[in-house]
């Protein structure tokens, strides 16, 4: 009589436990899938945002687009095969030797908005033009801009 | 109820013999009442697991049954394919917009939501809207493909029977540049036109497509092309850079062109792809072929000559030159100064089987095959008599679309290789390349060297590029008239078909320009040399810095490749057009 009542007790507990593990499970499985629908939603939503960005980058970068863009605000045009050359040894070895330490560099320099009287003849003592000729005339800024780059391109540090 | 039992029974006591099996039913009892209480409370948490936990994730998720909806997506579901060029950027794409439409059995009030509906819309007309939203159907459009901004205006109107659902909007970020390539899609995204059209059921399963197409390239085409047809009032224009080797087309422009968004906004003469569609008597850019037809049936020298003095007269046709020499004329001269005259008398040297044979393996004669469905078949003369291959042998009373043209160039010139234009890029390098000889390799060599003698010294001297040895040739042909028969002296059709670098050809550039109009820096001229031929020196001009192409260096290289053919050439004069 005790025995069965100890093992119909035990069976009680053990189908207890059990379902009180299934139900456990059977949440975690819930939870976990409802996670996963809000991870799939979100990715969907990421991959048709990033189908947006495609098209606005391609958009963007569209070549009339990018032309347009270039000759109202920089000083470029189209390039023509006139600015091609055959041998490209002619062009001076720019490639810096020695990169100079951080701590000599310095983070930034001055440039004075006003054009430099010396700055013209500083750029065109260079007989190779490098940057292609531009659409318009140079404004004088980017004479100093160049002067500055030429600078510390030679002597590293100005 | 099953508690205040068992606590009755346990109440009453039993003393005696009997209380034994007593005591065993009450075990029995107490097992059920257990097993009850037991399934009772599954069911109460349960119960609250419902009601409690999952409202409560209900709540915080935005869905709660969609998870296998989204992971496995319905076969209608598959988003049309993106098209991309060569380089992988990016020419048509599909994004996912809202479209407004209305349940008008859910409408309270059709007068406010139209009202508020014309309000954000203003093409759409009040009455319309009122007429839709007051009928007996269960769905009607409102607008479909409507911005982010614009729905969020529709729901601010609060109306219950105006409902959004997710369409699909095909998106072209380059505009109207590729136009008729790319073709366009209906509002249920089936393609329509172009490619959109013809691999219509290839991008409805997913999968991207490449194009041989670059999108610089077309882009450097058809600046140029719009900029001549502007400069000289024409028409319209078209044309096509391929890759000699194997048939890709680089660039595809026909001018006037479209918006793919909205086609319907566009007028028929833009729709019209002028380069598969359009059929045009092109002139003496056809003597190309005759040329190499003289060479390659009767394998004539280059000094045979043509007696070009006197205009051939052929039942009612005159044909004359239009840069008469009056003069006996060599290979090379009727080349160079495009005498019809000599042109007609190779034809005729050649002989109508022998040429028409040609112009077929050409593919001259038959309908085009290529990718886009928008084909025409060439107008050829039915039946073809003895005069039509004197005609056809400068390009008269014979018509063919641009297409078909470039690729029998560019079969001749690449060494005599047979090449198919097409449009769509596949990873292997020699594709499009076959091994049907139309022309042997020294036919090739000839011609190649002809082609250079034009822009060096004949009819194409602006399509010269410095460094890049150019070989061309011109064709003005006059538009058949209107009203009378014959040809209209003032509607021309000027093209230049380019190739370059001669010596070993990789690219050819076709531009045709339709009825430009002769303009003061041109001297009044709207002839080929002056309208198409520079068009392709700034083509070419322009795209070799896009491609990397290196110039030759003029002062060392060996002298000019068409040089050698000038032992030919008696008088030297000046000659545009």
């Amino acid at each position: 009589m005790t025995k069965i009542r100890r093992r119909t007790l035990s069976v009680f507990i053990f189908a207890a436990i059990s379902g009180a593990a299934l139900l456990h499970v059977s949440q975690k499985v819930r939870q976990a899938e409802e996670e996963l629908s809000r991870y799939e939603s979100q990715y969907d939503h990421e991959r048709e945002s990033i189908r947006v960005l495609n098209a606005e980058w391609a958009y963007l970068n569209s070549p009339e687009r990018l032309e347009d863009l270039a000759q109202e605000y920089l000083d470029v045009r189209p390039p023509s095969s006139d600015q091609m050359v055959p041998d490209t040894s002619v062009f001076p070895n720019l490639q810096v030797e020695e990169i100079p330490s951080v701590g000599q560099v310095p983070l930034y320099q001055n440039i004075s908005q006003t054009p430099a009287e010396d700055a013209p003849q500083e750029v065109s003592s260079d007989d190779v033009t490098l940057v292609p000729a531009p659409g318009r005339k140079p404004a004088a800024p980017k004479a100093n801009f160049n002067a500055l780059l030429k600078r510390i391109g030679k002597a590293g540090v100005p | 109820m099953i508690f205040q039992a068992a606590m009755r029974r346990n109440a009453i006591k039993i003393e005696g013999e009997r209380s034994s099996s007593l005591g065993l039913a009450r075990g029995r009892l107490v097992l059920i009442s257990g097993f009850f209480v037991l399934a009772y409370m599954v069911l109460a948490v349960r119960a609250f697991d419902l009601t409690i936990l999952q409202g409560e994730l209900s709540q915080g998720g935005e869905r709660t049954n969609g998870a296998e909806q989204a992971s496995v997506p319905a076969p209608g579901d598959i988003l049309r394919a993106d098209i991309v060029d060569r380089n992988g950027v990016l020419l048509a794409t599909t994004l996912e917009t809202a479209s407004l439409y209305a349940d008008p059995r859910y409408i309270s009030n059709p007068q406010v939501a139209a009202e508020g509906i014309v309000k954000i819309f203003p093409q759409l007309s009040f009455g319309d809207v009122l007429q839709k939203l007051q009928s007996d159907k269960r769905f009607v459009w409102i607008k479909r493909g409507i911005t982010p901004d614009e729905q969020y205006k529709v729901l601010e109107i609060g109306e219950p029977g105006l409902s959004f659902r997710a369409e699909k909007k095909r998106i072209y970020p380059q505009g109207n540049l590729i136009s008729h390539m790319l073709g366009y899609v209906d509002i249920d995204g089936h393609g329509q036109a172009g490619i959109e059209r013809s691999f219509n059921k290839y991008l409805g399963y997913g999968d991207p497509l490449a194009l041989s197409l670059d999108v610089r390239l077309q882009h450097i085409l058809h600046r140029e092309i719009e900029k001549t047809v502007k400069d000289f009032d024409a028409l319209g224009g078209a044309g096509v850079i391929m890759d000699v080797t194997n048939g890709e087309i680089l660039a595809g422009v026909s001018l006037p062109d479209f918006d793919p968004h909205n086609p319907g906004a566009a007028k028929s003469s833009a729709i019209f792809n002028g380069l598969t569609l359009g059929v045009y008597e092109l002139g003496s850019v056809f003597k190309i072929f005759s040329t190499a037809a003289l060479f390659e049936t009767l394998n004539v020298p280059m000094s045979t000559t043509f007696d070009a003095r006197e205009p051939i007269k052929i039942g009612r046709f005159t044909i004359s030159d239009y840069h008469a020499q009056d003069r006996v004329l060599t290979v090379p001269e009727v080349f160079m100064y495009s005498s019809n005259i000599g042109s007609a008398m190779m034809g005729q040297a050649v002989g109508t089987d022998a040429l028409q044979g040609f112009y077929r393996d050409l593919g001259l004669l038959d309908p085009l095959d290529f990718e886009i469905k928008e084909v025409t078949k060439p107008l050829v003369p039915s039946p073809w008599g003895d005069v039509h291959t004197l005609t056809a042998s400068y390009g008269h009373g014979i018509a063919t679309t641009p297409l078909q043209l470039v690729s029998a160039v560019s079969s001749i010139v690449n060494g005599g290789y047979l090449v198919k234009p097409t449009l769509v890029r596949t990873a292997s390098e020699d594709k499009g390349r076959s091994d049907v000889r139309v022309v042997s390799e020294q036919t090739a060599h000839r011609m190649r060297q002809l082609l250079r003698l034009v822009v060096t010294d004949g009819t194409g001297k602006k399509a010269d590029v410095p460094g890049y040895h150019v070989g061309g040739k011109t064709g003005t042909a006059e538009k058949p008239g209107r009203t009378k028969k014959g040809y209209d002296h003032s509607r021309l059709l000027s093209s230049f078909v380019g190739v370059f670098p001669v010596d070993a050809p990789k690219y050819a550039i076709f531009i045709v320009i339709d009825e430009p109009k002769g303009t003061k820096a041109s001297f009044g001229y709207a002839t080929a040399g002056w309208t198409a031929a520079p068009a392709v020196s700034r083509v070419i001009s322009s795209m070799v810095s896009v491609l990397g192409l290196a110039p030759v260096d003029q002062v060392a290289s060996s002298p000019d490749f068409g040089s050698e053919l000038k032992q030919f050439i008696s008088v030297k004069g000046r000659h545009e057009g």
